[in-house]
């Protein structure tokens, strides 16, 4: 009876610990295997959506918008702060800044992102692979153009013959790269955009690339390497196209509420639904302090002071002073009868509200990449520097005559309204466009000036005055991150 | 270690146990004489004889229930009651034998008698401990292995719900240190040091012999610490951490005894060293900064003016400031940011309350031969002492076991808890540390004032706790159950079978709110978050046990199969637009977000050990465990883990009689265990599909996949001894060395691979270290002493890693081989200038024939990072004293960590030298001081408003000290006289008076120097969960309780 007893034992137990051998290869329940993802077009096309989510990651699209638009002379700081956006805005730049070297894994995670696509897919007759390759090319192209403007030195320094980014072609992850130059980078950026222009057929929304998107960025990736017969005729493509139409000056002021899908003048935009909402980590949070956000980052002096030149500017309007209110609710007065401003820590506050209250919603914003505007104003300069200033005057005053100015406060060779230089002209007219919209610091340095942030702000180190920042300081740029020198021995640090 | 032995122990209910070991001698004469009266019962057997009955007494006297009684050289045998009282049925002329564990056995021979009353003798060879030690129990004299044994009573000192908490400090080599003193927060465990960098470094827990499970403190009958591989190698690849036994009480057969014991007091919350300036203080030091930042602003404008007006009058001054919008005075300027007459608001007493500690606890135990049972309800409620936050549980526990017959036996176990924990969403923590004095939180009438971006308010970040501690939730529901079936088949004299099966299940659901009424819920209508969490685990584990004596020959073993699956899941939803104090999901009008995650893992193991001992003399051990684990790659899914070890008890050899040493005990061990990785699905190439854009999901490159991952083989050499001396002294000292190799290491991968790290089996860590265990009775007689003392040395080091590449962990700190893993790798701070009290950072520079010199600098950016110390103590432990003198006795327990470092890393903050004029400023304790003009030797920079060249940013500046010495405890008791008891029909009374956490000695300048592990898991999160570090941290509490206990 015992041997009986043991042997079923003994049977039960071997068969129960084979059963169970095979158990023990379980899949994950949030993911599909690599051969799973690429071998079918179906999870291609879902790996390229992906890439799309990277650059929307907060690591991407946030920090993108502090290293480029906390750097200009737009923003005031009204107080220190722990997080490093501090160094990006008064250009106290740390070796290994946490947010440099999230950005920059980030960029390469995506790259990849589009490599292993561009591995698998091959140029075809089937217009929705290729599509599916063009917006690859154009990803892969947009991600190593935003790296050499954050850490190479603007093209114009030199023709690109600095050190810029790696070029990452592959989806080899044991190669790693050594920086390549500026110029480099910038032939790898224009030969991708133009394959995607060739294979990109659809009409899809401005949340997503297309042919006229990649021709878009073409044309602002010439103008930064001062190309400007190139970023002229892309420009000039772009809006004869037809695909998009400045949105009217009714409209105007809410151009950054709407959803990009439902906005004419939008080329490109990065989109965010509310899934997306950052609330307090989102790029609006800094500038519109309401419910949710810090409200930190006001419009400097020196912007307020263009802007407020033309008080019709509709322009005026994405600057929102914040009054005292009474307990009634209305406006404090001071004894001369103008209102008082609130103020944070002595500076007065002037909320921005480009990225906030989309469909409604504080925090929630998607960020605009390209938009129509900017090839009227790119035309502008490129005819400018191709020695046609009326026609660059002419560009100018659509965008002014949209922002709703009219007759006097347009500019003519015989209006120039004080302005000595029809460049001044255009760069100022890009600033009070494109404010907040991290263009103003590019449009300064490609163009070989100083940025002079002679405006109250907490990048003033105490008992200083001014912070001016010639074309020619180190810190134009950013430091390669630390960590990744360690981990990449063939990188080289920037000065 | 105490024993965990009472004379009103039976361990009865281990006998038949295949955890059990039968091997020792008395046990398998119980054993014996308890299957027999067994099979009297159960058969109903009678014999025919006249009744013989009599009471066994222990050494003082006291009736022994229990106790074996049996007719020599027959089955016949029955075993004493609650009273110690026995009959059995017997001819007249023969020889009865009575035993017990731990007791001389005694022949009588009855020789016609119908009453035989028997007093037993302890037997001081035998009067040894019973340890459970996982799979198996062992009497302590025959343990070969490294362990540590912690008594219910050792245990139960501190008030705390938390067996982890409880254990701090009370057993050598193991480290219980938490971030928070948040009532009901997990503080983190470390067993001789950290030795892995990925994967975990928490113990496995073993709640009566089944891997996993929790216990309340108050159920337990004693917690086993498992160090050594010889000890640990049985649980193969989930000891590399070392295990922690925990055993609960079990019913005794006998009278049934019911136990309440209840007690109540007040927390405070403990300050340390930590002190904020008040309101005149911060206006001195705030004028000082603005006052400075007015006189260079002007003298720069005048410059600038003077580049055009190269003379200018004091009216043109004038003009060109009142243009720049510069006031003219530097009285003007400080009006706009300071106060003329500062408020002097104390945050911290409007974030901290005194708060209250309700236990109350009530067990009933007893049953017959056959049945057991034991029954706990535990009722624990802690307000914490931060506003809002508190912890509420209620816990029941069912141990039932039955003898069915001779053969079979069933046990059930049934633990379950519910708990409740509200949290704090105010940053009423973080603001009692920064807000600044001058603000004031109510109005005039005394109601809160309700503060937003806009109101008129001098601190940072705007916003007044005090209003919103009565609107936001944060309420979180805890449900835990974990049932055990058990059966044991006795297949014959030595050999059983057992199964052992548990079920586990917990969920838990929390509840937040931003209500509308507040700032921060305006934007959204109000807000409600409900995360969801659900795990169950099932396991099973089937053994049989064989024990077996051929003369001096004991020979036992195991072997079996367990297997064992994990699952767990959770929710994560958000939705807007929600009424005022409203809660449920389907009120909000918006769904805003909506993730949760779902993982599962299995792990198949099979099991062999032989224990062989010669005359309680020679003692050696084997173990053997084939683990196989799916979160393996497909090519390593299995492994192996086995160890040895020998023992010599010197002390019962015949040549060694000596009346100092009473006890020596040589032991050695070797093993190899497992760790395996943290991720479920590390060994898998996959895109992840978390990620959407657009609203369309999205497959992102998740894991770069690595088929040949497999465990982490941590090697452990043990070598100790266990002295006895003059049996009053017991020292029990270990040398470890335990050496982790094929590390789990999420390998970073640089940028351009695309991938945020790759996971492989690299690299290796050793810890070596000394575990010191001495217990003594100081006094005996009338006035007793007892002191329990515990130190545990410990030294880590990175001995190998990928490509010898350094791992850095967030800014601060670096693995490198050669060094301590929790070791700091900062910019280096030089002090302060004295010239012109700049910062200074160590750099180095080359010199013109090129070599490197270190100098100091000035520019953050071009310190140098330099290894500055480590968060690893150099040792740690405890000290329990516990003196009695009639009725009263007086317990003390301290714990102790020395020779670590902790960043206080919000010193970046509130001590920021101007850097954050908004928040408030420490006052500086004594021995530091601030740089006030050229000459001036100080510890701080001078003050600048919006800060010093980065002076308060990460470097060892922030580095201090973290030893501390604490009185954990200190109970008096008083328990009354038996006279008292009986009158009042109850078996004991003791009230006691006890406090925690009284005084703590440190030079750490922050409120508390207790600073968690780290926590490898978090290490690719953005904020990872912070290793040694301490800022505006949670602070301990300071208890003082009233306690009562009775027992029936």
């Amino acid at each position: 009876m015992i041997t009986r007893y043991q042997t079923i034992v003994a049977i039960a137990l071997i068969v129960s610990a084979t059963a169970c051998k095979k158990d023990l290869a379980l899949e994950p329940y949030n993911g599909i295997t690599n051969e799973n993802v690429v071998t079918t077009l179906a999870g291609l096309q879902n790996a390229t959506i992906g890439t799309y989510s990277f650059i929307k990651d907060e690591n991407y699209v946030r920090n993108y918008h502090i290293f480029t638009e906390y750097a200009s002379d737009n923003l005031s700081l009204s107080g220190t702060t722990t997080d490093p956006l501090f160094y990006a805005y008064n250009y106290q730049h740390q070796k290994n800044q946490v947010n440099v070297l999230a950005f920059w894994r980030k960029a390469y995670q995506a790259i990849n992102g589009t490599n292993v696509v561009i591995e698998k897919v091959a140029e075809s007759q089937d217009p929705v692979t290729n599509q599916l390759l063009g917006e690859n090319y154009f990803l892969r192209a947009y991600l190593h153009f935003d790296l050499v403007k954050i850490f190479g030195r603007p093209y114009t320094d030199d023709n690109g013959e600095s050190l810029g980014v790696m070029i990452k072609t592959n989806a080899d992850a044991k190669e790693l790269p050594a920086r390549s130059k500026v110029k480099e980078v910038y032939a790898l950026v224009i030969s991708d955009l133009l394959k995607s222009v060739q294979l990109m057929n659809s009409n899809n929304t401005s949340n997503f690339a297309s042919r006229e998107v990649a021709i878009a960025l073409l044309s602002r990736v010439y103008l930064y390497m001062g190309d400007y017969k190139n970023a002229f005729d892309y420009a000039d493509q772009v809006i004869k196209s037809g695909r998009y139409a400045l949105i009217g000056s009714a409209n105007y002021p809410k151009y950054f509420t709407t959803p990009p899908e439902q906005n004419s003048e939008t080329i490109f935009a990065i989109k965010h639904t509310l899934k997306d909402d950052r609330l307090d980590g989102a790029i609006g949070s800094m500038y519109w302090g309401g419910s949710i956000g810090y409200g930190e980052m006001y419009a400097s002096e020196s912007y307020r002071s263009l802007v407020s030149k033309f008080p019709g500017d509709l322009r005026n309007l994405f600057v929102v002073p914040q009054y005292v209110k009474n307990s009634d609710g209305s406006i404090k007065q001071d004894d001369k009868g103008n209102p008082v401003l609130q103020n944070r820590n002595g500076y007065p506050k002037y909320f921005i509200n480009k990225y906030s209250f989309q469909d409604g919603y504080e925090t929630l914003s998607s960020p605009v990449v390209l938009r129509l505007a900017e090839m009227y104003l790119t035309r502008a300069e490129c005819a400018y520097q191709l020695g046609r200033p009326n026609d660059a005057l002419a560009d100018v005053n659509i965008i002014r005559n949209r922002a709703g100015l009219k007759d006097n406060a347009l500019f003519s060779v015989s209006n120039m309204m004080g302005y000595t230089s029809v460049l001044d002209v255009i760069l100022d007219e890009r600033r009070l466009e494109f404010a907040f919209e991290s263009q103003r610091k590019f449009d300064v340095f490609r163009n070989k000036r100083t940025l002079n942030r002679d405006y109250p702000g907490t990048h003033l180190a105490s008992g200083q005055v001014s912070q001016e920042i010639p074309y020619t300081d180190p810190r134009v740029i950013f430091f390669i991150p630390e960590d990744d020198i360690t981990l990449n021995p063939n990188l080289i640090q920037n000065p | 270690m105490t024993k965990l032995y009472t004379p009103v122990n039976l361990a009865l209910n281990r006998v038949l146990s295949p955890s059990g070991k039968l091997n020792q001698l008395s046990f398998i004469k119980l054993t014996r004489a308890i299957t027999i009266a067994l099979l009297i019962l159960s058969s109903g057997m009678v014999f025919a004889q006249t009744p013989v009955t009599g009471t066994v007494t222990d050494e003082q006297g006291l009736p022994m229930p229990g106790v074996s009684v049996k007719v020599k050289k027959t089955t016949n045998g029955t075993i004493t009651d609650g009273n110690g009282k026995f009959a059995l049925k017997t001819t007249t002329d023969v020889t009865l034998e009575f035993s017990y564990i731990g007791y001389i056995q005694q022949d009588v021979t009855i020789s016609g008698k119908n009453v035989v009353n028997v007093s037993l003798k302890p037997d001081a060879k035998l009067m040894d401990e019973v340890v459970v030690i996982g799979y198996t129990t062992k009497s302590k004299s025959q343990i070969v292995s490294s362990v540590s044994t912690v008594s219910a009573k050792q245990l139960l000192d501190v008030t705390s719900n938390s067996a982890a908490t409880l254990l701090q400090g009370k057993a050598a080599g193991v480290a219980v240190s938490s971030s928070s003193g948040q009532p009901g927060v997990t503080p983190s465990i470390r067993i001789r040091g950290t030795g892995s960098i990925s994967s975990g470094n928490e113990p496995l827990t073993v709640v009566d012999g089944v891997i996993g499970g929790t216990a309340n403190p108050r159920d337990i009958e004693s917690i086993t610490v498992l160090k050594d591989a010889a000890a640990t190698g049985l649980y193969g690849s989930r000891a590399a951490n070392g295990v922690i036994v925990i055993t609960t009480k079990q019913g005794k057969s006998g009278k049934t005894s019911v136990n309440y014991s209840g007690s109540f007091g007040i927390n405070n919350a403990a300050q340390g060293n930590f002190k904020l300036m008040d309101g005149q203080q911060l206006l001195d030091y705030s004028a000082y900064l603005y006052t400075n930042d007015y006189t260079g602003k002007r003298a720069n404008f005048i410059k600038q003016l003077q580049a055009i007006t190269p003379n200018p009058t004091p009216q043109q001054i004038a003009d060109y400031l009142t243009l720049k919008n510069l006031p003219l005075t530097s009285e003007a300027y400080l009006a706009k940011s300071l106060p003329a007459v500062p408020g002097n608001t104390n945050w911290r007493d409007e974030a901290f309350r005194q708060a209250y500690t309700n236990s109350q606890n009530i067990n009933i135990s007893g049953g017959d031969a056959k049945t057991h049972f034991y029954i706990g309800a535990d009722y624990y409620d802690e307000k914490g002492t931060l506003i809002n936050t508190g912890y509420k549980n209620v816990n029941f526990r069912i141990n039932l076991d039955h003898q069915i017959n001779d053969r079979f036996k069933i046990t059930t176990r049934i633990n379950t808890g519910f708990g409740q924990k509200t949290d704090d969403r105010t940053s009423a923590l973080y603001q009692a540390y920064t807000n600044q004095p001058w603000d004031n939180p109510y109005h005039e009438d005394g109601s809160p004032r309700y503060i937003d971006q806009e109101s008129q308010w001098y601190g940072r970040d705007k916003s007044n706790f005090v209003f919103l501690k009565k609107y936001n939730l944060d309420n979180e529901r805890l449900q835990n159950l974990a049932g055990d079936l058990k059966l044991d088949y006795k297949i014959n004299s030595w050999l059983n079978f057992a199964s052992s099966n548990r079920y586990t299940t917990t969920n838990s659901k929390r509840e937040i709110t931003v209500d509308k009424s507040t700032p921060g819920g305006i934007a959204n209508q109000g807000e409600l978050r409900n995360v969801t969490t659900y795990t169950n685990s099932v396991l099973t584990s089937n053994l049989f046990n064989a024990a077996h004596s051929f003369g001096k020959h004991n020979l036992s073993g195991i072997a079996g199969f367990e297997y064992q699956q994990n699952y767990a899941e959770n929710i994560d939803a958000k939705g807007y637009g929600i009424v005022s104090g409203i809660t449920v999901p389907e009120a909000t009008a918006t769904a805003a977000d909506f993730t949760g995650t779902k993982g599962k893992s299995r792990y198949v193991s099979e099991l062999f050990m032989a224990d062989y001992n010669y005359d309680n003399r020679y003692f050696g051990t084997a173990s053997l465990r084939n683990d196989g684990s799916s979160k393996f790659g497909i090519n390593h899914k299995y492994g192996l883990f086995y160890s040895f070890a020998g023992g010599w008890l010197i002390s019962n050899e015949s040549f060694f009689k000596s009346k100092i040493i009473t006890n020596l005990k040589l032991r050695a061990s070797y093993g190899v265990t497992g760790n395996t990785p943290g991720s479920d699905y590390a060994s898998i190439a996959y895109y992840s599909l978390k990620n959407q854009y657009s609203g369309i999901p999205g497959a992102t490159p998740a894991n770069l996949g690595n088929p040949d991952l497999t465990w982490e083989t941590p090697t452990t050499i043990n070598m100790g001894a266990n002295i006895g001396l003059w049996d009053r002294i017991e020292l029990n000292v270990d040398l470890y060395q335990r050496t982790n190799k094929d590390l789990i290491i999420d390998v970073r991968q640089a940028a351009a691979s695309g991938y945020s790290y790759f996971t492989q089996n690299v690299g290796a860590v050793k810890n070596q270290g000394i575990d010191i265990e001495l217990n003594t009775k100081n006094l005996t007689g009338a006035f007793q002493w007892n002191t329990n003392f515990n130190i545990g040395f410990n030294k880590n080091r990175v001995t190998k890693l990928y490509e010898g590449q350094p791992i850095d962990k967030y800014a601060n700190q670096r693995i490198a081989i050669g060094h301590d893993m929790n070791s700091w790798y900062t910019y280096d701070w030089a002090g302060v200038d004295p010239q012109n009290g700049d910062p200074l950072w160590y750099t180095t520079k080359k010199d013109a024939s090129g070599n490197n010199y270190t100098t100091t600098t000035n520019q953050y950016k071009d310190a140098d990072k330099r290894f500055t110390g480590t968060s690893s103590p150099k040792f740690t432990g405890g000290m329990g004293n516990e003196f009695t003198y009639k009725n009263f006795s007086l317990n003390t327990f301290f714990n102790f960590v020395y020779g670590s470092k902790i960043y206080n890393g919000n010193r970046d903050v509130f001590d920021a030298d101007g850097a954050y004029p908004q928040y408030n400023s420490i006052v500086l304790p004594e021995g530091w001081n601030r740089w006030e003009k050229p000459g001036d030797i100080a510890t701080h920079p001078k003050a600048v408003l919006n800060g010093n060249k980065l002076s308060n940013k990460p470097s060892s500046r922030f580095l201090e000290d973290g030893s501390y010495l604490r009185l954990r405890n200190i109970t008096l008791g008083y328990s009354f006289s038996e006279a008292i008891t009986r009158k009042l029909k109850i078996s004991n009374l003791r009230v006691y008076v006890s406090a925690d956490n009284l005084v703590t000695f440190t030079r750490f300048s922050g409120m508390d120097p207790e600073v968690a592990n780290l926590d490898p898991s978090t290490l690719d999160n953005p904020n990872p969960n912070t290793v040694g570090m301490s800022g505006t941290k949670y602070p301990i509490s300071k208890k003082i309780l009233f306690g009562v206990n009775i027992g029936f």
